[in-house]
């Protein structure tokens, strides 16, 4: 199954993603202080904005609030330690799903095979939910990026069902730990081992794609020093990681089993390293601990956590900086992470352009949007996500969705019409921010007329005030766009929203 | 409905001239939608060249089973569970459909035997890549960019081939990445559109308010000043000339019947817009799916499906174009060829040595062209897989000099020296 076809499957009875006009109600939400507060200093950037948009999904107002009052280092330890925050709010919205997410995703496709539609909505849905609305924002950044990193398509056969456990059982679990720890787990994962096709990897001719995979994707790199000769060696040593069938679990639960059948049992070298014979279902494990602890490993993982969090082509130092970090602490992502957000080159990083995913989160977190009913936000969000070309897993190939800006730029009207329905509109199984959002600029001494809030918005959104052009042609707009201010600013925060500026994080 | 202009005209202006253009041709209303408005390239310019339409199987599609070398023994012992049945090996359910002895075609590809058949398509076998990776994403860098082994250019070799072909168009459709983010051939073009459906290529909602709100981002990513200004400029310039191409109106002609995927709707869009006369001169196409490593299917499966798919679509973008077939060029390529040996899992692991389909009006007649050295193990690449006789680096630059009218392919493939091999009627 092709994505087409996939997300073909995936789109009957979409929800609608509707531009209704609403008028400025009365509904009032807590009130934070000094989210709109110009920014420090004039003309430079403001570090709190800057810290939020590299470390979170974007700005919101509470979210805004909460930085300036703890300060940007405060902040960066806070996310580096989720265990601290607590995600009362998420959790009950969440609730729903939490049966399908708990289970195994073998006992799942066998319930549920024909109702493929709704494990696909819960999947999506909760990491929807999750992005616009957990406090611990970094935590869930870097599991889409190991999502990425160990990347599965979930159009094909089980994977669907198995990314569930995937997801539970291997990223999250382990995204700010040891990384040996998360490639093992990962590695013995039913959904990379169906996906990269090692399940059914037998001695007689051992199937090369997890082998080469994980060299070339997971681990070294593909030019972190291993030949043809190690690809057919790796393979050799992981025959027989396979996962169980039906036979053997009549319940469905699909899980991790070592087939000694499909073993090929004699020596192998890998990376000059001679693995003695007979070393049975360990010949994986001392395969991952040489490739984990390999220097091209942490200068790739170091490269790519840069590439994300820094620049498309990240400094060489700061790349250099983040694999001793990596090397030195036996591969903790946490501390690797940490000397990142340490480093200069994160504090003056040039802008870097969001991917279509964290444009849409950034989008609807800006304008104060909660997610009541992450089923319903998943299925009004599939479409515009998919015009956009970033569907969450479905990525069809392992490498991952791209994270620089050449493969993105070129999508800017399916942006802009985002920017128009969700700033003028509602989105369904989300509780509509705009109202909310506006009430707060009252609640913070700004008044209602259109010129002063969207001069505030500059502060808020881009961490700077808009210049005088900006201003001119975004005053114009939303002048000409409407009668009443609610209308104009609306259309203001449209345009500010697809405007270049927020194009960027 | 040529319009001539003069050399430094600006897009800007030249799309002011055609708005009030187009209102003088709405009182022809007998003329369909779709039926040429505009002429991009001025009409004292030498004739353009084809258009090409550049069709990237991605995944590594398996070219053995593809073009079938049937009159090789060695190929079915390699393959005791894939191998397609020799053409006249009647216990078999699917067969190969031969067109010269030698080779044939799966079986999957019955609606294009006719169109191989009238010297209108034809498989280059033996070709690919030189570079001896066996990554996928490797492998697609280095044959997009058209530079195997050296990362040292960054554009796309459709990219330079646009860049250097100065036939003074300006069209904003000139190239097209159909899906969601840019092909790696496109890439050095100045101003790509990348889109999926010609119908929603707009701004939703009202009209006039679109209108204004595509002015005011037209200013604001004017006053951004990098890559992102071109970006937005080239999307509303798009977004001007796709409105006019009144695709809903279009219907294929000689009774086309394009499959509903997304693949066929890519060929169908693009028949449109090459009918249409807008200056559409690259149209790149991804149809993914040909890592089989697992259960790859034999006459019937996996594979046969994405090639039923390809071929459908092709069919159909083949008889809906009829005549004007002259003047497009389809190239059909992928990162690399499988492993001639099947593996356990009923499926074939990356190998190197491919085919390249064409398609075209003047080709020379012959169904395959090959430099087939067998597939004896002490043939083959590393002793298992087929090696590259043909570099598809000269397949391409025959296409570019003989039928895209681009002398310069030393700029396009730096540092190659490509060598003739005779697609081409005399």
């Amino acid at each position: 199954m092709n994505r087409r076809q996939f997300l073909g499957s995936m789109f009957a009875g979409a929800g609608a993603f509707t531009l209704n006009p609403s008028t400025l109600g009365a509904a009032l939400a807590a009130l934070p202080q000094g989210a709109f507060a110009p920014a420090g200093q004039s003309g430079g950037r403001d570090p709190v904005i800057h810290v939020i948009n590299r470390l979170t999904y974007g700005v919101t107002p509470e979210l805004v609030a909460h930085v300036r009052q703890i300060g940007v280092q405060a902040f960066i330890e806070e996310q580096l330690n989720p265990e601290v925050l607590t995600d009362t709010d998420l959790q009950a919205v969440l609730q729903p799903l939490m049966p399908m997410l708990e289970a195994n995703g073998g006992v799942l496709r066998m319930e549920l095979e024909n109702r493929r539609a709704e494990v696909f909505a819960t999947l999506v849905g909760a990491m929807l939910a999750r992005s616009v609305g957990s406090r611990r924002q970094l935590f869930e950044r870097v599991v889409q990026f190991w999502g990425d990193h160990f990347s599965v398509f979930i159009g094909k056969g089980p994977v669907l069902f198995l990314k569930i456990d995937h997801d539970r059982d291997a990223i999250r679990p382990k995204a700010l730990g040891q990384f040996r720890e998360l490639l093992g787990v990962s590695s013995r994962s039913p959904a990379i081992l169906i996906y990269l096709d090692n399940a059914q990897s037998e001695r007689r001719a051992p199937n090369e794609n997890f082998s080469r995979e994980l060299l070339e994707l997971h681990t070294l790199g593909v030019n972190g020093g291993y030949t043809e000769d190690d690809v057919k060696e790796v393979a050799r040593a992981f025959t027989g990681w396979s996962v169980n069938g039906r036979q053997e679990n009549p319940d469905g639960r699909i899980e991790f089993t070592f087939r000694r059948m499909f073993h090929d049992p004699d020596e192998k070298v890998v990376l000059g390293t001679v693995i003695p014979a007979g070393g049975g279902e360990l010949d994986g494990e001392t395969v991952l601990d040489l490739l984990a602890e390999h220097p091209s490993t942490a200068r790739l993982i170091a490269s790519k956590l840069a590439r994300r969090f820094v620049a498309d082509q990240p400094p060489a130092e700061l790349v250099e900086t983040v694999a001793a970090e990596f090397t030195r602490t036996n591969g903790d992502i946490r501390a690797a992470l940490r000397a990142l957000f340490t480093s200069e080159s994160f504090w003056n990083a040039p802008p870097k352009f969001k991917q279509p995913y964290e444009y849409a989160i950034s989008l609807v977190r800006a304008l104060n949007y909660r997610v009541t009913a992450p089923l319903e936000t998943a299925r009004a969000l599939q479409e515009p996500l998919d015009a956009l070309g970033q569907v969450p897993f479905t990525w069809p190939a392992p490498n991952g969705f791209p994270d620089v800006m050449g493969a993105w730029m070129n999508g800017l009207i399916m942006r802009w019409n985002m920017a128009v329905g969700a700033a003028g509109g509602e989105i369904a199984g989300m509780e509509s921010g705009v109202d909310g959002l506006l009430t707060m600029f009252q609640a913070n001494d700004v008044p209602f007329e259109t010129e002063p809030v969207l001069d505030h918005m500059g502060g808020y959104l881009f961490g700077r005030t808009l210049t005088a052009q900006e201003r001119g042609i975004v005053l114009d707009f939303a002048t000409s766009a409407a009668q009443d201010p609610a209308a104009q600013i609306r259309a203001g925060l449209a345009l500010l929203l697809a405007s270049p500026a927020f194009q960027y994080r | 409905m040529a319009i001539v202009r003069t050399k430094n005209l600006s897009r800007r202006d030249f799309l002011r001239g055609s708005a009030a253009m187009s209102s003088a041709l709405a009182a022809q209303a007998a003329l369909p939608a779709w039926m040429p408005r505009f002429a991009f390239a001025p009409a004292q310019q030498a004739a353009r060249g084809d258009v090409l339409v550049s069709i990237f199987l991605r995944g590594g599609a398996d070219a053995l089973n593809m073009v079938v070398p049937h009159g090789e023994e060695a190929y079915y012992q390699a393959r005791p569970q894939l191998a397609i049945a020799r053409p006249d090996d009647s216990s078999a359910e699917g067969r190969t459909l031969d067109l010269d002895g030698f080779f044939g075609l799966h079986p999957a590809f019955a609606p294009l035997l006719p169109v191989f058949q009238n010297g209108g398509m034809m498989a280059i076998h033996n070709t690919g890549s030189p570079h001896e990776t066996r990554s996928h994403f490797e492998a697609m860098d280095f044959m997009e960019r058209g530079t195997p082994g050296d990362y040292g250019v960054s554009s796309g070799w459709i990219g330079r081939h646009l860049s250097t072909l100065n036939n003074g168009s300006d069209s904003p459709v000139r190239a097209v990445g159909w899906g969601t983010s840019l092909q790696a051939s496109l890439r050095g073009v100045l101003s790509p559109v990348v889109l999926e459906s010609i119908a929603n290529y707009h701004l939703a909602g009202d009209v006039q308010a679109a209108a204004r709100m595509m002015q005011s981002l037209g200013s604001l990513y004017a006053l951004q000043g990098d890559s992102l200004t071109a970006s937005a400029e080239a999307t509303r310039a798009a977004v001007d000339v796709l409105a006019q191409v009144g695709y809903q109106h279009y219907r294929p002609a000689n009774g086309a019947q394009y499959p509903e995927t997304d693949f066929a709707m890519a060929l169908r869009q693009t028949a449109a817009l090459i009918r249409a006369d807008v200056g559409l001169e690259a149209s790149c196409i991804d149809l993914g799916g040909w890592d089989t490593h697992i259960n790859q299917g034999g006459a019937e499966g996996q594979q046969a499906r994405l090639m039923s798919e390809l071929a459908q679509g092709l069919a159909a973008f083949h008889a809906d174009m009829g005549d004007q077939m002259a003047r497009v060029s389809v190239v059909v390529m992928s990162e690399f060829g499988r492993r001639v040996a099947e593996n356990s899992g009923r499926g074939t692991d990356h190998g190197h040595g491919g085919a390249i389909l064409y398609m075209n009006g003047q080709l020379n007649g012959t169904p395959v062209t090959a430099r087939w050295v067998g597939l004896n193990q002490d043939v083959l690449d590393r002793g298992e897989d087929l090696p590259i006789t043909i570099d598809y680096r000269d397949v391409l630059s025959e296409i570019i000099t003989r039928r895209l009218g681009n002398p310069a392919t030393s700029e396009i493939f730096p540092g190659y020296t490509p060598t003739e091999i005779g697609l081409f009627r005399a």
